[in-house]
């Protein structure tokens, strides 16, 4: 499912401001800079974000320059996410400060303590906890300047234009309503006022 | 203002624009004459989420089935519930997409394109610049279509006639209702 095959939900971005015109020679190092990385076991990292190759979210190295397509590029956005689940942590913690008290020959520990045992606990889960891995379709319609994502996740629709932002210095707005509204009108006098006086119509249900 | 901030404060706009639609295409054949573009017809298909928030607190009515009319939704519609999903069929010439939008974003739930030429199966770019005009073409259409609504929502022609006209079609959803119960 997505933009290739079968029904696709997305969303949609405008680019605010045009590309460079060397937009071929500066975007593939852009990319591959901020490739896909997988998340490092050793680090307590809990996200990691990044470009793949749209029709293969394990490829990160794009050795071609595939992604551009006669006047688009086609990306994936790969998001993994490892989480300890509230739970987990809750009875690991308990566990892990009721061994430290005795140790330490403690009744009692402090909050502080026991947040940094907590802590600890969480770390050396995070560690043992395997990634979840989504990747995300990206069109982008370069002349037109206008971006579909195939996502319709307020919050992946955030970590796109983080992302985006990030590695090609461009803001990719998000086409809503209101955003819809200034496109439209333009630079056109009195236009925007004259819609901020919008109120949703009244209607008394029967 | 926050995105966030914005999303909210239009939202209203996204909800009147999907029942505006609904409206339109229930009148007459549902065809719509769309400048550049042409003939284009665009019907609620088979699903519509309304809902109604009072003192924080929201209700939310799902309808589904195969009633063209979708009298339970015409009727929470008329008790005063706000669209804010549907999912609406468009066909314009030959083609045919049918997709679920959402309101605060108007972004898009499972949109179906139009099948490509069978050619094109084997050939991954051929699939690719075939779907995206596809789907460009619908965003062209829905567009002109938001900007018509846009301008008409702004002009004396709304108070004047298509409010009043858009008001009587949502108290007639009640009226149907009752006499179905009866």
């Amino acid at each position: 499912m997505g933009f290739m095959k079968g029904a696709v939900s997305f969303s949609r971005f405008v680019v605010d401001g045009g590309i460079p015109p060397n937009y071929k020679e500066d975007f593939p190092g852009r990319i591959r800079r901020f490739g896909f990385r997988e998340l490092d076991e050793h680090s307590d990292q809990e996200r990691s974000v990044g470009w793949v190759e749209m029709m293969d979210p394990l490829d990160s190295e794009f050795q071609g320059e595939g992604f551009f397509k006669e006047g688009y590029m086609a990306l994936g956005l790969r998001v993994d996410t490892r989480v300890v689940p509230a739970k987990v942590l809750r009875q690991h913690s308990l566990l892990a400060q009721r061994e430290a008290a005795k140790r330490e020959g403690l009744k009692f520990l402090t909050k502080e303590r026991r947040e940094e045992i907590t802590e600890q606990v969480r770390w050396k889960l995070l560690r043992r906890t395997i990634p979840k891995s989504f990747s995300y379709e990206v069109v982008w319609n370069l002349k037109a300047g206008s971006i579909l994502l195939a996502s319709v996740q307020p919050a992946v629709c955030d970590l796109f234009a983080q992302h985006f932002q990030k590695t090609f210095g461009l803001k990719a707005v998000p086409l809503h309503p209101y955003e819809m509204i200034l496109r439209q009108i333009g630079e056109k006098q009195g236009a925007l006022e004259e819609l901020s006086r919008l109120r949703a119509w009244e209607f008394q249900g029967e | 203002m926050e995105l966030a901030e914005h999303i909210s404060r239009w939202r209203f706009l996204g909800q009147e624009f999907l029942t505006w639609v609904w409206f339109r295409s229930d009148q007459g054949d549902g065809s719509l004459e769309l400048e550049g573009l042409g003939q284009v017809e665009i019907w609620l298909e088979n699903q519509v989420t309304l809902e109604s928030e009072e003192e924080d607190r929201i209700e939310r009515v799902s309808c589904s089935g195969q009633n063209p009319g979708l009298r339970e939704a015409r009727f929470a519609l008329a008790q005063g519930k706000k669209v804010t999903k549907a999912r609406f069929r468009m066909s314009l010439g030959e083609d045919e997409w049918s997709f679920g939008w959402e309101a605060g974003r108007l972004s898009f739930q499972s949109m179906r394109l139009p099948a490509g030429p069978a050619e094109l199966k084997e050939d991954p770019d051929g699939v690719f610049f075939e779907r995206l005009k596809l789907l460009e073409r619908a965003l062209e259409v829905l567009d002109a279509l938001f900007s018509m609504f846009l301008s008409l929502r702004v002009s004396p022609a709304w108070e004047k006639e298509e409010f009043p006209a858009l008001a009587e079609w949502i108290r007639q959803g009640a009226f149907f209702s009752k006499e179905a119960q009866r």
